[in-house]
Order: structure tokens, then sequence, then C-alpha cells
């Protein structure tokens, strides 16, 4: 191959049909790694594509392609490659690298991405915290009292929703099993809101410590929570007091 | 339909049309799983996408904006699992992180979602990560699996010699090694007991399914 001055100062390539470089200008030993074959400047996964898009029958083309270049700051080099060919054997090849600023409109919309990520990680860090607090906070809303050797207290605290009676219903149950326990005081004395996937789940506690043979007495029922349970229409034997006084009274002699 | 489904998707992402995208998904996910969703629909179009550019037919920059579509629509997808469905205090943990250098993340995106949807604890680091700052981040969480992609054969070297350090960790993390190149060359030479290499989504799962039945719970 021989090198040629007379022509534009860009990197400039005559090769033969079967990619061999014939001539080429200063330019392309500049910005790329020279081989005697085109086809070993080009990146690999660009390789089928100048094969298939380099042929005698598109005498004219123009492709983008990646470039291997000759500094070490990338690995790979994008490029418009121009085609014309002069006849059925020889091609010119023109490479006009992509403009600097397209470049950096990626790598800055990649630097601005990686931000994006790394806040929603530590977005995700906060959030299983708080869940994990909120998930201790739940279990701790119930706690079990043993009041006598057959009556335990279950105080319950703040809003009735389906997560906080997940949370605590086992302990409840095992708590309940261990011991000889025949009547539980259930208080909402201390209860905000009462909600519908709360009842449900409540009503799924109390069936099962019904069926443990335990005596299940709500105390502490406020209006808008003698709704709620009115909703659910329980068939369970429940019994209502209307306070903990009155209740110690009668079950703690 | 399935050909037409994800070169339909394919269209979208390339003209930009993020709200046709994520509308064409969730009709998809009324019908199908998420896995299909990542493995038949998502996962073609974008090879579709580097087809289309192969044949000269669209640009890099084309491809860049069907990326930024197609993230968005994953993340959205993201958003629709609720974590708090799994209730069981020990959840596994699984970090996921690109090759230094690697600038492919939509597959490994696909797989932070497919481990949240399992109820998995998921951290993704994204791609292009250096091994120092990887190994710091994975040090203090200590994950029961660390999952590495590449997409391209420059990071062949540096994918061993991230495996090769995660190896050595001291509660024996189980590794795996996916993204494009894992199903382009045959890296069946990094594989140990610890080490899985994976082509798919599917082969995933089948993973998955394995540790589920034991080496995990060995180590962890």
């Amino acid at each position: 191959m021989k090198q040629v001055d007379e022509f534009f100062s860009i990197p400039y390539l005559l090769i033969t049909k079967q990619f061999e470089i014939l001539q080429y200008t200063t330019e392309v030993e500049e910005i790329f790694v020279m081989h005697h074959n085109f086809l070993k400047m080009c990146d690999e996964e660009s390789v089928h594509k100048v094969i298939k898009e380099v042929v005698p029958g598109k005498s004219k083309n123009k492709i983008e392609i990646n470039l291997v270049p000759s500094s070490a700051n990338h690995d790979l080099l994008l490029v418009d490659l121009y085609v014309n060919w002069k006849n059925d054997l020889h091609a010119e090849l023109m490479i006009i690298p992509k403009d600097q600023g397209m470049l950096d409109v990626t790598a800055s919309l990649g630097q601005l991405r990686s931000r994006l990520n790394t806040t929603n990680f530590e977005l995700l860090e906060e959030k299983e915290k708080l869940q994990e607090a909120m998930a201790e906070n739940n279990r701790l809303s119930a706690p079990f009292i043993e009041l006598s050797s057959t009556t335990a207290l279950v105080p319950l605290f703040g809003d009735l929703n389906a997560e906080k009676i997940y949370a605590v219903g086992d302990e409840l149950l095992t708590s309940a099993q261990q011991s000889y326990i025949e009547t539980i005081l259930f208080d909402l004395t201390a209860v905000g809101e009462i909600e519908q996937d709360g009842v449900i789940a409540f009503q799924g506690v109390v069936q099962s410590l019904a069926y443990m043979g335990m005596e299940i007495v709500v105390i502490g029922v406020k209006p808008d929570h003698a709704q709620r349970i009115n909703d659910l229409k329980l068939k369970l034997g429940l019994k209502f007091l209307r306070s903990l006084q009155q209740a110690i009274r009668k079950y703690c002699n | 339909m399935t050909r037409k489904h994800y070169e339909k998707f394919a269209e979208y992402l390339l003209q930009g049309k993020e709200d046709e995208a994520v509308e064409l998904v969730d009709k998809l996910l009324t019908l199908h799983p998420r896995l299909y969703l990542f493995e038949d629909i998502i996962t073609p179009a974008m090879y579709y996408i580097g087809a289309l550019w192969e044949k000269n037919e669209i640009s890099v920059a084309d491809e860049h904006l069907a990326t930024a579509v197609c993230d968005f629509v994953l993340s959205r997808l993201d958003a629709g699992v609720y974590e708090n469905k799994f209730q069981s205090k020990k959840r596994k943990k699984i970090i996921l992180l690109g090759a230094e250098e690697e600038q492919h993340y939509l597959g490994l995106k696909m797989v932070a979602g497919f481990y949240r949807e399992k109820g998995w604890r998921v951290r993704y680091l994204g791609p292009n990560l250096p091994l120092n700052h990887a190994l710091r981040q994975i040090k203090d969480w200590q994950p029961d699996v660390i999952g590495l992609s590449a997409a391209l054969s420059y990071r062949l070297p540096v994918v061993k010699q991230m495996t090769e350090a995660f190896s050595q960790l001291s509660w024996s993390p189980g590794i795996i090694i996916g993204g494009r190149i894992a199903k382009k060359y045959d890296l069946s030479n990094l594989e140990t007991g610890q080490v899985r290499v994976v082509k798919g989504l599917t082969e995933l799962e089948q993973v998955h399914n394995v540790w589920k039945a034991g080496v995990v719970d060995e180590t962890s």
C-alpha cells in the first residue's frame, strides 16, 4: 500500500474488493490502528456490517461503524464511512469521525443516568430502613400481657390495618398456645382508624384463637369502630365490654 | 404473533413513543407473565434494533433513544412490584453490576426486576463499575448472590478478573455471569460450584430453582 498526500486532510483509503488497503492518508494512521486489511481496523461488531454494506453493488453508500482508535482513551470510535466504488474492484473510503458534540451528549446522558441510579439507590436504602422500622413498630403494637393465670390482655395501638395484624398475628397465636390462657381481652382504646382490610385480618386472628378454645373479649370499642365491627357479622360469640376496668373485675379475681 | 409484538415494541422505542410502549407492555402483562415480557418482547426488540443498525437502517443515535425509552418502560415495570408483599424477615439479597467500561445495562435491569418479583432484596449498581468500588459495596452489604453482566468481548478479561475477586469473598456468595457475552462466547471455563454462567432469564429461573433447593442456603 502507498501513503498519499495529494488528498484532503481527512482519513481516506483506497481498498480492493477484498478490503486490502492500497492507499491511505496520514490522518488514517494518526487516528486509527493501521492494518493491511480494512476489516482488521473495524470493531468486531462492525465487521459484518462492512462486509454486507461495502460491496460494488452499492456504488455509493454511507454507513455508521465503530473503528479501533490508536488512542487508548476509548476502546472504540464511532465514525461515518462514505463509500464510493471507482469500479468493480476498487473503492474509495472516507472516514468522518462523529461530531464530538454528539459523543459529549451521550457521555453526559450516561452520567445523568448513573446519578439518577445513585439517588434511586439511596432512596431505596432509606425506604428499606423505614419498612424495617414500620415492621418493628407493628410487632410492638400488640403486646401480650398475662393478667392472671387464665386471662391475658392485648392492648392494640395505632391504626388497625392488615399489615399490622399480620405482623402481630403469629406471635399472638404462639403466646396464647404456650400459656394456660382461657380469655383474651383485646383492648381497642388506643386504636385510631380501623381499615377494612384490618377488620378482615383481625377476624382471621380472632377465628384462629377461637379454634384454640379461647374466649375473646373486645373492650374499649368506639362508635366508629362499632360500625366497622358490625360489618363483619361475626358469628364467633365475641364478647364486648365497655372498659378494661369492667373486664378486669369480671375475669381477674 | 410474538414476532409482531416485539417489532411493534421496537418501533415504539425507536420513535420515542414511551406512552404507546408502556400501553403495549401493560396489555401484554394481563395475558403473560413478566418473564415472557423480558425474554420474548423486550430482549428480542433490543436485538432487533441492533440488527437494524447492522443493516444500516438506523443510527447509533436512534439506538440511544430506544435504550432510554426502554429504560423508562423497565423502571415503570419495577414500580409495579410491591415489595411488602413479602413479609419474611430473611429475604435473600442480590447485588447486580455491569463490568467496568461496559455501557449496556438493560439486561441487568431486567434481572433486577426478575429478582424483585421473587421477593429478593435487590441492589442494582448499574453498568461500568470499577472493581474496587464494587467490592466495597459488596463487602458492606454481604449479598447471597452477585450478578455480573457484560456485552462486548473487550470485557472478557475484566469479567474474569472480577469473577476471581468475588470468588475470594469470605462468605462465598453465589456468582452469576450473564449478558450478551454469555450468549456469544463460551465462558464455561469460568464456571465452578460457586460461579454460574447464565444465557438468559429462562436459564436463570432454572439456576434459581436449583439454588433454592440447596446451594445458596448452604452458603448463607
